[in-house]
């Protein structure tokens, strides 16, 4: 792909980010303070609303991971690349995001095996919602996460 | 042989700035993979971490956490703790430690103190007559001061691990909560006296007190002051639980800072939860990867093959607790807090166990030694923030916060050695 074609990708995927993870922040806050006031007022509540809270954070935790991979904002020890010559640089930086590239790739295949095989067997995670729609977030988040990293290997010119 | 290899490219590619969570990754994968089980299981593994209780607390407090930085929160607190504090020798760096402790605990301990908080703190500090020298320290030690106070995120982090682990001792997180209030009390008196005796021969400014200020600057923080009490009724009284109780103080901190104080406009909001999701996606991938290579580590039997080497070679728990907290200054001072938690917590923790040690009381002392590691060279991170926000050079901050590094010492020897400290409640 042209790289001013990526750029315009990579622009129109960063807005919808940001409007997804938003968007599954506010549901999570206000869908937790209806639980508290259901509870504790009405006495009632959904039975299946921990779990759904707690999928939604993973969606989240994924988009925000997602987030993260846009520029180096990933969490790195990195304490030997500050005695790297500066025209190595480059080389050490494509090198470390192809290498995140390839993990993320295996484990959006495999983690795509295992929520195939739950789509087969119609797990269920919580009342009627089937297991695989709760986990297909494992692959699709590691594709695009896999996917950005090759965008940057191809963009990056300059640290 | 080839093991080695992999162990040591691995090691290679994280220092030498790979996302740590892809070396972590490769690492689990290749476990699996010469145990022979299926790669599969790197899905199973992963979803594991929704099946955390605790999680929605993290990115619920990182998000009001982010939002408190961004308004004028730190402002407010500085014309608090200057208004209370007037008629009191030393009541100037006394307040300023009680808050940067709470404002911490709130913002997560990620340097945010010292930039938000610090930088008012700093010209005020040296206005009052303090030295430049005692200034620059003593805000460099308040940025990671609060650590061990709910509802920081290491703490929250370290809860996380070791309920996923499947202990023998279990805890709940509001003794995890409640455990750190003792040692982190202990720390702020210790380094308050410190402070004072100090500064005897130093001409500090005092003013009368004034009462008309004092509530002129209660008021004008009348918001976000019920924001600890909200937390601390909450989770005591039943009414929530602790994650519950974040999504309250979210809700809250959201409300009072866009519609009442109005400091944080509709394109802020947004840039706030983009960076903050970002800091919460990073740790949950970290924190995800590296419960699949615990497994990994637990199949292999690594924690008892650690544990019969320690066994072998440390007879008593006092020594054991030696050896531990030379080791963790160590680990503080070469990793940021968040890959230790996930890296070393599921290696040392049945380790500790077995000498003894409650998981609560290891958290403390974990807890306690990565808050002096981030003012220990070579990646201390405070020192960096600091020598960055206030133009010093390293070295220079480096001599400034050495004083309260060995005051902090002292008092992680008494954490260490008197569990009740942070037990009392347990038994």
């Amino acid at each position: 792909m042209h790289p001013g074609k990526v750029k315009i990708f990579l622009n129109a995927l960063h807005l919808l980010e940001d409007i997804i993870a938003s968007g599954l922040l506010m549901i999570i806050m206000f869908f937790a303070l209806y639980q508290i006031i259901l509870r504790n007022f009405l006495d009632s509540g959904f039975i299946w609303g921990d779990s759904l809270l707690r999928v939604l954070v993973l969606w989240l935790g994924l988009v925000g991971a997602i987030l993260a991979s846009r520029k180096g904002k990933q969490i790195s020890i990195d304490v030997l690349s500050q005695f790297i010559p500066v025209p190595y640089k480059i080389y050490i930086q494509k090198l470390n995001l192809l290498f995140a590239a390839i993990v993320c790739f295996i484990i959006s295949y495999y983690s795509g095996q295992f929520v195939y095989l739950e789509y087969q067997d119609n797990t269920k995670a919580f009342e009627n919602i089937p297991a695989w729609l709760t986990e297909i977030i494992i692959p699709i988040g590691f594709s695009i996460m896999g996917l950005k990293y090759i965008a940057q290997i191809m963009n990056e010119t300059k640290i | 042989m080839i093991t080695v290899i992999v162990v040591l490219v691995l090691i290679m590619l994280a220092l030498l700035g790979a996302p740590l969570f892809s070396v972590i990754a490769a690492g689990a994968l290749y476990g699996f993979y010469i145990a022979d089980i299926d790669l599969m299981v790197i899905g199973i593994e992963l979803y594991r971490i929704a099946e955390t209780p605790l999680l929605m607390a993290l990115p619920l407090f990182t998000f009001t956490g982010y939002i408190l930085s961004e308004s004028k929160t730190s402002q407010r607190t500085l014309n608090l703790i200057q208004s209370l504090i007037g008629w009191m020798p030393g009541g100037l760096v006394i307040f300023a430690f009680v808050f940067s402790a709470i404002f911490t605990a709130f913002t997560g301990a990620s340097g945010v103190t010292i930039v938000a908080l610090g930088a008012l703190l700093y010209p005020a500090l040296i206005n009052a007559g303090y030295t430049e020298k005692f200034s620059l320290g003593m805000v460099t030690a308040s940025g990671s001061l609060g650590l061990l106070l709910a509802p920081s995120l290491p703490l929250i982090l370290y809860g996380i691990i070791a309920q996923q682990m499947d202990l023998d001792v279990q805890f709940t997180i509001s003794e995890l909560f409640i455990a750190g209030l003792l040692p982190a009390a202990l720390m702020i008196i210790s380094l308050s006296i410190y402070a004072v005796v100090k500064n005897r021969q130093f001409n500090i400014e005092t003013v009368s007190f004034d009462k008309n200020k004092l509530i002129k600057s209660v008021w004008e923080m009348r918001w976000e002051l019920p924001m600890p009490l909200v937390l601390i009724a909450g989770i005591y009284s039943g009414y929530f639980a602790i994650s519950e109780a974040a999504a309250v103080i979210a809700i809250y901190i959201l409300i009072v800072e866009t519609l009442i104080y109005k400091e944080i406009s509709f394109s802020k909001l947004i840039d706030i939860i983009r960076e903050s999701m970002a800091m919460v996606g990073s740790i949950l991938l970290i924190l995800a990867v590296s419960l699949a290579l615990t497994n990994v580590f637990i199949d292999a039997e690594v924690p008892s093959k650690l544990f019969d080497i320690v066994k072998n070679n440390v007879d008593s728990k006092v020594s054991f607790l030696i050896l531990l907290n030379i080791f963790l200054l160590f680990v503080g001072a070469i990793l940021d807090i968040f890959s230790a938690l996930v890296i070393i917590v599921p290696l040392i923790l049945p380790v500790a166990i077995s000498f003894g040690i409650h998981p609560v009381h290891l958290g403390i002392i974990f807890l306690a030694n990565m808050q002096i590691g981030y003012m220990t060279p070579p990646v201390g991170i405070n020192l960096f923030i600091s020598s960055y926000r206030f133009k010093k050079p390293i070295a220079e901050v480096y001599k400034a916060s050495l004083p309260f590094v060995i005051v902090l010492l002292f008092v992680l020897v008494v954490i260490t050695y008197i569990p009740e400290l942070s037990l009392f409640f347990i038994k």
